[in-house]
Order: C-alpha cells, then sequence, then structure tokens
C-alpha cells in the first residue's frame, strides 16, 4: 500500500481505531500504530483494509489488556492519565464527557459494536465476521448499547437535527 | 445501516451520539507513516541482505571446488624441425674472400689519405713528409702558407 493510501487510511480512520482500541487498552495509540506499520508491511494490501485494520487493533488491544492486568497496581494512575475520548469540537449537541463515561460503563461487546458501527463505519456484516459472531448478534448488542446510553444520557432527540450524515 | 433504523429515534440520537469526534490521543501520523517507510525499507534491506549472502556463499562452494580438484600437469611436447642450410664449395668461397681483399686495397689506394699510401709517404719521405690537415683533398698534396697566400683557391673552385 503506498503512502497516499496510507495516509488517506490514517486521516479517515484513525481516531475511531484509538476510541476502539480504548475499550481495552490503555495505550490505544501504539495499538493503532502498530496495526498501520503492519498494514505497510504488507506485500499485497488487504481486500478490505478498514476491516483488516480493525481486526489488528482488536487483537493488539486485547493483548495489551492482558499484559496490563499484571500490572493493576498502576491502575489509579494509569485512569488519572486516561485522555479525553472526544475531542472538544464536535457536531453533537451531547455533552462528550458523560457520553465517554456512560460509554465505558457498558458491556464490552455492546461497546465495541457501537464504536464499530458508528464511528468506524463497519456493517454489521463485517462486525459479526470481526467478533465471530453473526450480523444479527451484532446488531442487537448495538441495539441494546444504544438504547442503555439514550436512556442514561438523557438525550431529548432534538427535533431537526444538523448533523452530516 | 438498514437495520438501525428500526426505531427513528434511535437513528436519530445514533447520528447525534456519532457526531463526537473520537480523539487521536498521541497519535501521530507523521511518526507512523516514517515508522511504515522504515518497516517496508527493512524489507528490501533483508532481501539485499540475503542476495549477498547467496553470492558469497555460491563463490565460496565455487572456490572450494575448484581447489579440490587435481591439478592437472602441464604437457610437453617436443618438435623436430628440420632446417635446410645452403652449403658453399670451399674453392669459390676462398675466391669470393680474395677478390673482396684486393677490392678493398684498390680502394684504399685511390684515397689520398689511404693508410697505405700514408705509409708509402712516409717511407719515402719520413714524418715530415706526412701531408698536414691542409692537404689538398684532390691530390693530398701539401700546402704551403706561401700557397695559401698566392690564393690558389682557385684550384679548388675548379669545376
Amino acid at each position: 500500500m503506498g503512502p497516499e493510501a496510507l495516509g488517506q487510511l490514517m486521516d479517515e480512520q484513525a481516531g475511531a481505531l484509538v476510541l476502539y482500541a480504548r475499550q481495552w487498552s490503555s495505550v490505544p495509540e501504539d495499538n493503532v500504530q502498530e496495526a498501520f506499520i503492519k498494514l505497510a508491511e504488507q506485500k499485497q494490501p488487504p481486500p478490505n483494509p478498514v476491516g483488516w485494520l480493525y481486526r489488528v487493533v482488536r487483537n493488539a488491544a486485547i493483548s495489551s489488556s492482558r499484559a496490563e492486568q499484571r500490572r493493576r497496581r498502576h491502575e489509579s494512575v494509569r485512569a488519572a492519565r486516561n485522555p479525553a475520548w472526544f475531542l472538544p469540537e464536535q457536531e453533537s449537541n451531547l455533552d462528550r464527557e458523560a457520553a465517554a463515561l456512560e460509554l465505558q460503563a457498558l458491556p464490552i461487546e455492546e461497546r465495541e459494536v457501537i464504536v464499530a458501527h458508528l464511528w468506524g463505519g463497519l456493517s454489521f456484516e463485517q462486525i459479526g465476521a470481526l467478533i465471530h459472531v453473526s450480523s444479527s448478534t451484532a446488531h442487537r448488542w448495538y441495539c441494546t448499547g444504544l438504547t442503555k446510553l439514550r436512556e442514561k444520557l438523557g438525550a431529548a432527540c432534538p427535533r431537526n437535527p444538523t448533523i452530516p450524515s | 445501516m438498514s437495520q438501525e433504523s428500526h426505531d427513528p429515534e434511535l437513528a436519530i440520537f445514533a447520528r447525534n451520539l456519532s457526531g463526537l469526534i473520537p480523539s487521536t490521543g498521541t497519535f501521530n501520523r507523521d511518526r507512523v507513516l516514517f515508522a511504515a517507510g522504515q518497516a517496508r525499507a527493512r524489507g528490501s534491506i533483508y532481501l539485499w541482505r540475503f542476495a549477498a549472502l547467496a553470492a558469497l556463499f555460491s563463490g565460496v562452494g565455487i572456490f572450494a571446488v575448484d581447489r579440490m580438484q587435481p591439478t592437472r600437469q602441464p604437457a610437453e611436447w617436443v618438435v623436430y624441425v628440420r632446417v635446410e642450410v645452403p652449403v658453399k664449395s670451399a674453392p669459390e668461397t676462398l675466391a669470393d674472400e680474395s677478390a673482396l681483399a684486393m677490392a678493398g686495397r684498390e680502394s684504399m689506394e685511390d684515397s689520398p689519405f689511404s693508410a697505405y699510401r700514408l705509409q708509402q709517404s712516409a717511407m719515402r719521405t719520413g714524418l715530415e713528409g706526412l701531408p698536414s690537415s691542409s692537404a689538398s683533398p684532390s691530390t693530398g698534396e701539401v700546402l704551403s702558407s706561401e700557397e695559401w697566400r698566392r690564393g690558389r683557391f682557385s684550384e679548388f673552385l675548379k669545376p
């Protein structure tokens, strides 16, 4: 894969991938960086680079979370250094810190599906293949998680949302 | 996205939620691109190293095979060549040599400064009779200073 395509992929997916890796890992940027370097090393680029990246990032993030469990004594320090999940500039009327907290409170499978679908743009078929479940299961988890979030955030949906599709 | 549109309110909330822009944290795009380039170059370096090692081993192998072969003794060839040498008869040779000696002597006697004539002159008149370097080139006579003064140059200027 050439540098232009790699750069474009980074611009489009880096934030969503970091957020996706953040569901397990405390060093999500490193996981995403490793994934992009692995992608650059591929002689033949994968047919679906975005799905491939999510799979690699997921594996790396889960591996690093397992390693982190052995260093639990640093948990409080790490939590204190945990950066914000979302940028201040946003195109939403939701509170970004509250949304991040409520997202963290969701079960991992629901979080994973919501992040991969909402910010990563993956279809439920792709998510099902990624986490080895059927697309209907992935969709059910997505709806369940989203409903919980809406209830907890007390989101009064705007009558005329100005969010770009 | 078709599956999520069963509940319109949920779909609106999902769009609202997706308006939050995820933070990239400390992810540095330029650093990752640089590292990706390094990783790709590393692959080509390995290829070159492998090619260099393969060439080295094959060279060593060829050298070893060449050294292990028994050395060939250089072949010696003796070639006989018959050369015909022309042989002259003895009487003809002697006759040629005497003819050459006579011709040499005649040519020597013609010259006024020849050793033969100088020897004859010395025998007749002694050392004083020998010509000086100012002798006439044609006759070999010694010219005195008087004769030079009288202008006997005309002899030398004759055509």
